[in-house]
């Protein structure tokens, strides 16, 4: 058995894969905390080599690399699921992925997983060949065939993206270089500021851009779209493709529970973690359930956004708890929409200041379908839960559909995220990165939000994790 | 099925006649639910997911589940789930238990509301 959960109550669901999950969990209440060591599989010897905290594609890559290398691992999840800002949840009589969902082949970490485990992949049709193409722009809604649009859109990004050769002289490099800190102080609105373009262009850019930082465009760094950019080398379809095209055919659960079940490490859920120490013999951690675990290093995969909320003795650096004040630009929503109507395969487009910067067909369908939407924080001003709040918006472009029921998970409000997928504000990129990367003694840190390469990505949760899993490992090596 | 039943639709009738029958919100507050299903499993028996199993949870104590780990937040809170305290939880999560690990911003159209709650008493 590889997958152990020593005190877990599993969510549940009925497809194959949660029962494998299921099987291999045990049905001990998550309430009743089993000392550390304790079950079939716990080492002969009290006490773990490591604990991770947070079980998203981070924490879980890190924690099975380093029991695949023979250490005693254990994973704490402060949810009742793994997944962190992945979740393939019920939406009626089908799912869909309220957080994370999109993977593509010029990712390079999770397209290895898919490889490795067979993943199914599938597409989503609005993304991947749209037949109709719609903006707004100066209240009005405007349509032009599916290719002129793109010449359109491919032209505004080009330009916008002019200096990523000059910051980036490759992906994946972790520092920003001195070109990229002369801009970092720059929105991307900022930098739009500076391109020309007509009105109708210019709404449809900032569509874009709004969703791609999941907030208003002046909450972005430039510097962070200078990134995506030199990671799809120029290439603005494949930007679009690596963003929303493919995903995981069966969710992106089986993923995580496949590596799971593969890494042969211990596993807690509903155990959140409200304190972490270290000295020199190694780190001591005490839940929220007051119980004390110990390790000799520990590997904190929690959003940025939340690091605040676990005591740390000695303080973080600076850095990582400016973050944690300061938070990343990624507050918006993500919305399913199920309508009723004849849904084509189409994608249409927004300015910030509406509800919605970006909607695409999900699934279509002659009677109805699924739309999913993204749009910046709404701070309350409009109830997202009720369908009769988002339909104006819909058929303002689509005026023959009802909006029937819509499903999102709010992100921000869900004290294990606090936000979405990072994007660094203005200056976090050369002021705060390199410390949110930093080892701090026997503690180190993973996470999507602080990866080199597709940083806000599932692929940079998977690199920072393997990243991680190697350098502790490294260490457990050199002090055996 | 009343799963098919036009959310929208009757609770706009809904809306005129004030006080739906608890038999007819009960069947629009189980669309209501496809919200709440996301996280929070229904039929007897089924393991907890994201959120506690509510079958059977009207009139019992909050944050009394057995085998879910609760927020201190909502754990804090005494008494037990009427129509009264599921009115205002779900009117509103973070107010009413603020620190709640329920990631949702509420359910604020008070008809639906009612539906839902309605539904809920039919889970046992």
């Amino acid at each position: 058995m590889d997958y152990k959960t020593s005190a877990a109550s599993a969510a549940g669901a009925d497809d194959s894969a949660r029962r494998r999950f299921l099987k291999l969990a045990s049905t001990a209440a998550a309430a009743s905390v089993l000392p550390v060591g304790v079950g079939a599989a716990a080492p002969a010897t009290p006490g773990y080599d490591v604990v991770v905290v947070g079980g998203g594609f981070a924490g879980v890559t890190a924690a099975r690399e380093l029991a695949h290398r023979g250490a005693r691992v254990l994973l704490l999840e402060a949810r009742n699921r793994l997944g962190g800002r992945t979740f393939h949840a019920n939406f009626g009589e089908r799912k869909v992925e309220l957080g994370g969902t999109w993977i593509h082949y010029t990712q390079p970490h999770v397209w290895a997983e898919v490889m490795r485990y067979g993943m199914e992949i599938a597409e989503t049709p609005g993304v991947a060949h749209p037949d109709r193409v719609l903006w707004m722009s100066g209240g009005k809604v405007l349509e032009i065939p599916v290719m002129e649009n793109w010449a359109l859109l491919e032209d505004a990004l080009k330009r916008f993206h002019a200096e990523a050769g000059e910051v980036f002289e490759r992906p994946f490099m972790a520092g920003l270089s001195a070109a990229g800190r002369k801009l970092d102080h720059l929105s991307i609105a900022d930098r739009m500021a500076a391109i020309e373009m007509s009105p109708a262009q210019r709404d449809l850019m900032n569509a874009m851009m709004a969703t791609n930082c999941h907030g208003p465009i002046a909450s972005g760094a430039y510097t962070e779209m200078l990134r995506w950019w030199s990671l799809v080398d120029g290439d603005a379809a494949r930007l679009l493709y690596s963003c929303a095209r493919y995903k995981l055919k069966d969710g992106t659960s089986t993923l995580i529970e496949r590596m799971a079940e593969d890494g042969g490490f211990d596993v807690r859920l509903s155990t959140a973690v409200a304190e972490l120490s270290q000295d020199a013999a190694g780190v001591s951690l005490v839940t929220e359930a007051d119980e004390r675990i110990s390790a000799r290093f520990a590997v904190v995969a929690v959003p940025v956004n939340t690091t605040g909320q676990i005591e740390f003795s000695p303080p973080l650096r600076p850095g990582k708890t400016a973050m944690a004040k300061e938070h990343h630009a990624g507050k918006g929503h993500k919305l399913y929409l199920k309508v009723k109507g004849r849904l084509e395969t189409l994608i249409f487009f927004a300015p910030e200041t509406e509800l919605f910067t970006m909607v695409f067909t999900d699934q279509p369908g002659e009677d109805g379908g699924v739309l999913v939407a993204f749009g910046p924080p709404v701070d309350g001003r409009v109830d997202l839960n009720d369908p009769k709040a988002v339909e104006p918006f819909v058929r303002r472009f689509l005026p023959h559909l009802a909006v029937e029921q819509v499903l999102g998970y709010d992100w921000g409000l869900d004290p294990y995220s606090r936000g979405t997928w990072c994007t660094l504000r203005p200056g976090q990129f050369g002021k705060h990165l390199e410390d949110l990367r930093a080892r701090e003694g026997r503690v180190f840190f993973a996470g999507a939000d602080i990866a080199t390469g597709w940083r806000g990505f599932i692929d940079g949760a998977i690199e920072s994790g393997l990243q991680v899993g190697q350098a502790v490992a490294a260490e457990l090596r050199g002090r055996a | 099925m009343s799963r098919s039943v036009p959310l929208r639709a009757v609770v706009a009738i809904l809306g005129v006649l004030a006080v739906p029958a608890p038999a007819l919100a009960a069947d629009i507050g189980e669309s209501g639910f496809v919200q709440c299903a996301a996280c929070h499993p229904a039929a007897a028996g089924q393991p907890h997911g994201v959120g506690p199993n509510l079958h059977g949870r009207f009139g019992r104590a909050i944050a009394g589940t057995p085998g879910f780990v609760f927020s201190r937040a909502l754990r804090k809170r005494e008494g037990v789930w009427t129509e009264a305290e599921l009115d205002r939880w779900l009117a509103d999560p973070q107010a009413y238990a603020p620190g709640t690990k329920m990631a949702y911003a509420g359910l604020k159209d008070s008809v639906q509301r009612r539906a839902v709650i309605e539904y809920l008493k039919t889970l046992r």
